[in-house]
């Protein structure tokens, strides 16, 4: 029996969907114990106790209102200080990946990012998760108390959960500033989806040959609900910003579907999305590496294949 | 103004990977070794610090086997003025924890203003080690920086965050950076920068503190900069082989909850078969 802790991030008050994966798995596990979400500020809960969380609990406390790890952590921390749990988990998000660390430093624990999966072992819930960026994968058993991981979006498949009570606990969280103040977040105001999240990607490479070329993907990802990624060269060449670089040196994504066009498959880069579900893969030539990892591959040239994907898309999504 | 690198020596991304036999790590045999690939970011970052403050110094703090002083000097070439290794056999197979207690007793006792770190090692991929950090120096930290102005006390940074987001920051120093692409383009090593940096000092620490045969004695540890958190810890006898560097002040040794460690229970997946039979058991020794 495990009592499971899941930090759930929020937009707006409203629960993100990797918190339905999270507590989802954790009703898996738990075998009886409580399963609580945590979140910092206000949160529907009812919603989260529709995914399965028995206990809601929300920290409130000045300075908490903007994304601050040292107070954020230090409250997290607080709640897991009281709560006592077996494992506390959190989305490898961006916001994730830096917050959960830091708790687990305070609670004197270590922590394994990333993990793809979490099973039952010999003594308490282990994870999977990757090496080498998706190289090799070692499971990864804890010895500490409680277990801290962090799980990469779209791990898991939920399909339905046992609703918890949902009940809703304030906590005081007691923070100061730590000498971290968030100034401010921009938008680059279109509401693009983040590559890490998103459960369909479409990614293009040295191919695109321009900036201007990338926007041959806008149509079919806005149709699709899909975000736009990137191979090294195309980065480098300067076609498209960092942040939408897949691959051993930029994000690694697990999508359900992933759409390689005019990449051809280089090691780094197959590090970076290997683990997508379903992976289509458009490029000129036959002999490119990425048709050996891919599930359907189009020989084709992409400036000729995406119009009419696109058509097809527009077909089949207008109904 | 003396600022600190973490840097990590990691396979090529090149590298094809063969976990070894007894699944505990990966054959090491032909690897070639580099610095990872963002911790170029973090010293570039340094150099640059150093370079608009002046009067400061660039350390560079590794730990690993022997060979990671290859990497070290790879810093030592583009610039950074001296490295620490944290190089002995106890050191070996720590976890993020265990590293993150080395790394944040060194900084301690090279008592840093500020410290820059790769986002990520682009071999464990676990991101974790400069947050851990900071945690436990109870400095501020700031993951995935692409941007960073030095102002006196206080740096502003800039990160993305997903979504097209960007968020705007200020930390006060001492604070701990986590560097990624885009923050900088790291310098080449030049030719005369390569030949000094042979003549660079390199310190090693163990895990004990205990200076190497044939080595200056480390400086003895400077009292911590900030106090211990809830105030004075439960004083435990030290085990003979823990002392001051390994361990930040003010935390207990000994206690159950310092035992923790990451077990490589078996490889799994697309490289190896299971071999759930052979398990290792890796354990920090501090």
């Amino acid at each position: 029996m495990s009592d499971i802790l899941v930090f759930c991030e929020t937009n707006d008050g409203k629960a993100k969907s990797s918190a339905r994966e999270l507590l989802g798995k954790a009703k898996e596990l738990c075998d009886g114990g409580d399963v609580d979400a945590v979140v910092i500020g206000g949160v529907n809960a009812e919603q989260l106790a529709e995914w399965g969380a028995d206990n809601v609990i929300t920290i409130a406390g000045d300075g908490l209102e903007g994304f601050n790890p040292v107070a954020w952590a230090s409250a997290v921390h607080q709640v897991v200080d009281d709560r006592n749990p077996d494992v506390v988990l959190a989305s490898a998000s961006s916001l994730g990946k830096d917050l959960l660390p830091r708790v687990a430093a305070l609670a004197e624990c270590s922590v394994a990012s990333d993990c793809t999966d979490l099973v039952e072992g010999d003594d308490g819930i282990e994870a999977v998760r990757p090496f080498y960026s998706g190289k090799c994968f070692a499971n990864v058993a804890l010895e500490c108390d409680p277990k801290f991981f962090s799980v990469r979006p779209n791990s898991f498949i939920i399909d339905e959960i046992e609703a918890g009570d949902g009940d809703v606990e304030e906590f005081d969280a007691d923070v100061d500033d730590g000498g971290y103040e968030l100034l401010s977040v921009e938008s680059s105001g279109d509401d693009k989806i983040e590559l890490t999240e998103a459960t369909r990607i479409i990614a293009g490479g040295r191919a695109l040959k321009s900036a201007e070329n990338f926007a041959i993907f806008d149509e079919a990802a806005s149709l699709m609900g899909a975000a736009v990624g990137a191979s090294r060269a195309a980065v480098d060449a300067g076609y498209t910003p960092h942040s939408t670089q897949v691959g051993q040196t930029g994000k690694v994504v697990n999508p359900n579907l992933y759409i390689a066009a005019g990449i051809s498959g280089a090691i780094q880069h197959l590090a970076g999305m290997r683990t997508s579900k379903v992976i289509v893969a458009i490029n000129k030539d036959a002999d490119a590496p990425i048709f050996q990892h891919s599930t359907y591959g189009i020989v084709g040239d992409l400036f000729e294949v995406m119009p009419m994907l696109t058509e097809e898309l527009r077909e089949v999504l207008a109904d | 103004m003396k600022i600190g690198v973490l840097l990590k020596q990691v396979p090529d991304s090149e590298t094809k990977v063969r976990v070894n036999g007894d699944a505990t790590g990966i054959e090491e045999g032909d690897i070639k070794w580099i610095v990872s690939p963002y911790d170029e970011y973090a010293v570039e970052a340094a150099i640059q610090l150093k370079e608009k403050v002046g009067d400061s110094e660039v350390v560079v703090l590794s730990m690993g086997p022997a060979r990671c002083l290859d990497a070290a000097r790879t810093a030592l070439a583009m610039g950074a003025d001296r490295a620490v290794i944290l190089d002995d056999d106890g050191f070996a197979g720590s976890d993020t924890l265990g590293v993150a207690r080395s790394l944040a007793a060194a900084i301690s006792k090279e008592e840093l203003d500020v410290v820059f770190a790769g986002c990520q090692a682009i071999d464990g991929d676990s991101g974790a080690v400069p947050q851990m950090t900071a945690a436990l120096l109870e400095w501020p930290h700031a993951t995935w920086i692409n941007s960073f102005e030095h102002e006196g006390e206080t740096a502003t940074i800039k990160r993305n965050v997903g979504g097209g987001n960007v968020e705007v920051a200020r930390l006060r120093y001492p604070a701990l950076f986590s560097c990624t692409k885009g923050l900088n383009e790291p310098r080449y090593a030049s030719l005369p920068g390569i030949m000094k940096a042979k003549r660079k000092p390199v310190a090693r620490y163990s895990p004990g503190g205990r200076p190497r045969a044939g080595r200056p004695p480390p400086p003895p540890p400077p009292p911590a900069r900030a106090p211990p958190r809830g105030g004075a810890a439960p004083t435990t006898p030290r085990p003979p082989s823990a002392t001051s560097v390994s361990r930040p002040p003010g935390r207990p040794v000994g206690s159950s909850r310092a035992s923790c460690a990451t077990r490589f229970v078996s490889s799994s997946r697309r490289c190896v078969k299971r071999r759930r039979s052979s398990r290792a058991r890796k354990e920090i020794q501090i």
